[in-house]
């Protein structure tokens, strides 16, 4: 008699190999349908629930791919990428490495990036939304030690560079658009900040030098460190305005 | 290990009223908080909820006006693998925030090896999967500190070696671990379809006292090589015939919460409710027979 561990592990091949079915086949009951037709309503819920958590997560993709190409380029990655979790939201954090490799995407030089952005809006979504700093703390710290302050970012907070302008293409495909989705490329690189804030997340562009800040912050750079890296890439960056911007949003949660 | 003792009635346990509940997915969230319809009460699959994102603050706000129900499907039980702790702590808190009125959890496994296939696969009924299913619920049990209930998957094959019928494992199963059934009558219907049992038996076999939530949904026919399979959709109203084992079943275990479940090609709210006010009509008939 099979163990109950020979019988789930042919079965899971049997679903990622058609080819290795005889294995499971043999232990299952036919009466009348045949095990391989039988075994197929359960590859078929496999590419079916996987394929639609990959669809709820990257609709911006599936618009830009179009949905037949979407099926199959999800059917791919499903059968290549095994879920390893009980809770389909943690499934297809590596789609957009996938897309971007994705023969026949190559016309499409930045959907890579728009995946990347779907991916860290889904999990803002499903991130916490934890108290904001109050702003007080910071400034009730003596000037000379402000340098040395550390400032942690809410947990939801996901920060993405593009060379291309991945905010727009995403914007102008959202159902509720209404206008040209014609996006220039030439109007990148696009650096952005995507947070829930309360019951939405938020999406925000960056500029060059307020993206080097918060990127060094969210590594446990101190402020002084980090606004060092910010005005070598943007040598007019205005440290006042950038905390006062996101001080107010509630970016941060913590001081140290 | 402890089990949990087969009399512990939890005092959540029929804590959910004989009523119509209905299955609230995400596209109907806003309009329910919005319109707050008049519906017993709503089961959610649990790992839509879990973390600490926006989903669970919108069930909160469900959860201050309704009975809440968690029906997990992703923490696969009969799996050879460890129990996936984190998983479990992640119900663990979500059922901490929630105080919902009913746990479940499905007669299936989903997972070997670490992998996923996140669908509810078909046990073999044999007395070694039985005494890991009773072990591994026992366990569930005491970290939740309650009863939760267990339920009949819709499946499409049946193993060889298989030596107990499903609803003596279920039964069983129930017995030596202390958890409720949640007797899905549809899953029933497509089993005993595509495995040539008899609907009425099984549900005339399940002990009374260990049902505490029956679900009805609708099923989808596939022609297949000759012969069909009745595969559990989710997509349409519920058919007539899972309506009379329906109401078969009301007539021996007497009034049970009810729930209608429709997860895919999702109709308008106010036809979900209207589905549902047909466990009223149906409740109400078998009250009438017995009176």
């Amino acid at each position: 008699m099979p163990s109950l561990r020979e019988i789930q592990v042919t079965f899971q091949q049997a679903l990622y190999r058609p080819d290795a079915a005889h294995l499971i086949a043999a232990q299952i009951v036919e009466n009348g349908i045949p095990a391989t037709r039988r075994l197929q309503v359960y590859r078929n819920n496999l590419l079916g629930v996987l394929g639609e958590s990959l669809r709820a997560v990257y609709p911006v993709v599936e618009r830009l791919v179009g949905t037949a190409f979407f099926a199959a380029a999800a059917r791919h990655y499903v059968l290549d990428q095994p879920s390893m979790s009980g809770d389909v939201h943690d499934y297809g954090g590596d789609f957009p490495e996938f897309m971007g490799a994705f023969r026949g995407a190559a016309h499409l030089p930045y959907i890579r990036d728009v995946a990347h952005l779907e991916w860290a809006y889904h999990e803002a979504f499903h991130s916490a939304d934890d108290p904001a700093l109050d702003p007080h703390r910071l400034l009730n710290v003596p000037e000379d030690g402000q340098a040395a302050i550390r400032l942690e970012l809410q947990s939801s907070a996901r920060l993405l560079s593009s060379a291309y302008p991945v905010l727009r293409i995403w914007q102008r495909n959202q159902p509720e658009w209404a206008g040209d989705t014609h996006v220039d490329l030439a109007l990148g690189p696009d650096r952005i900040l995507a947070v829930r804030r309360g019951a939405a997340v938020e999406i925000w562009r960056l500029g060059s030098g307020e993206f080097a800040w918060l990127e060094a912050l969210s590594t446990g750079q101190t402020l002084g460190a980090a606004l060092e890296r910010s005005l070598d890439i943007q040598h007019d960056f205005d440290l006042t305005v950038a905390l006062r911007r996101h001080l107010a949003a509630g970016t941060f949660v913590a001081l140290a | 290990m402890t089990t949990v003792p087969r009399q512990a009635k939890e005092p959540h346990d029929r804590a959910i009223p004989a009523l119509a509940g209905v299955g609230l997915r995400s596209p109907h969230m806003r309009e329910v908080l919005d319109t707050r319809p008049s519906i017993g009460w709503f089961e959610v699959h649990s790992e839509n909820y879990f973390g600490d994102g926006i989903p669970v603050r919108l069930l909160e706000e469900v959860r201050r006006d309704y009975p809440v129900s968690l029906h997990g499907v992703g923490l696969s039980l009969g799996s050879s693998d460890p129990l996936a702790e984190r998983h479990l702590n992640r119900l663990c808190a979500l059922a901490r925030r929630i105080e919902p009125m009913l746990i479940s959890e499905h007669l299936s496994w989903s997972s070997v090896d670490g992998r996923y296939l996140n669908d509810l696969l078909p046990l073999p009924y044999t007395e070694g999967a039985l005494d890991l299913m009773v072990e591994r619920v026992s366990r569930v049990q005491e970290r939740l500190q309650r009863r939760i209930l267990i339920e009949n998957i819709s499946s499409y094959l049946r193993f060889r070696h298989a030596t107990i019928s499903e609803v003596e494992f279920l039964s069983e199963l129930a017995r030596r671990s202390g958890c409720g059934i949640l007797l899905d009558v549809n899953n029933v219907y497509v089993s005993a379809s595509n495995h040539g049992f008899s609907a009425a038996a099984y549900v005339d076999a399940v002990p009374i006292n260990a049902v505490a939530e029956i679900h009805v949904a609708g099923f989808t026919r596939h022609a297949t090589e000759g012969a069909e399979l009745l595969i559990d959709t989710h997509n349409r109203a519920v058919d007539p015939e899972v309506w009379a084992l329906y109401r078969n079943a009301i007539q021996r275990l007497g009034p049970v919460p009810t729930l209608v479940e429709w997860d895919a090609d999702l109709p308008p709210l106010a036809v979900l409710l209207d589905e549902a006010a047909k466990v009223g009509d149906a409740m109400e008939w078998c009250h009438a027979l017995v009176a």
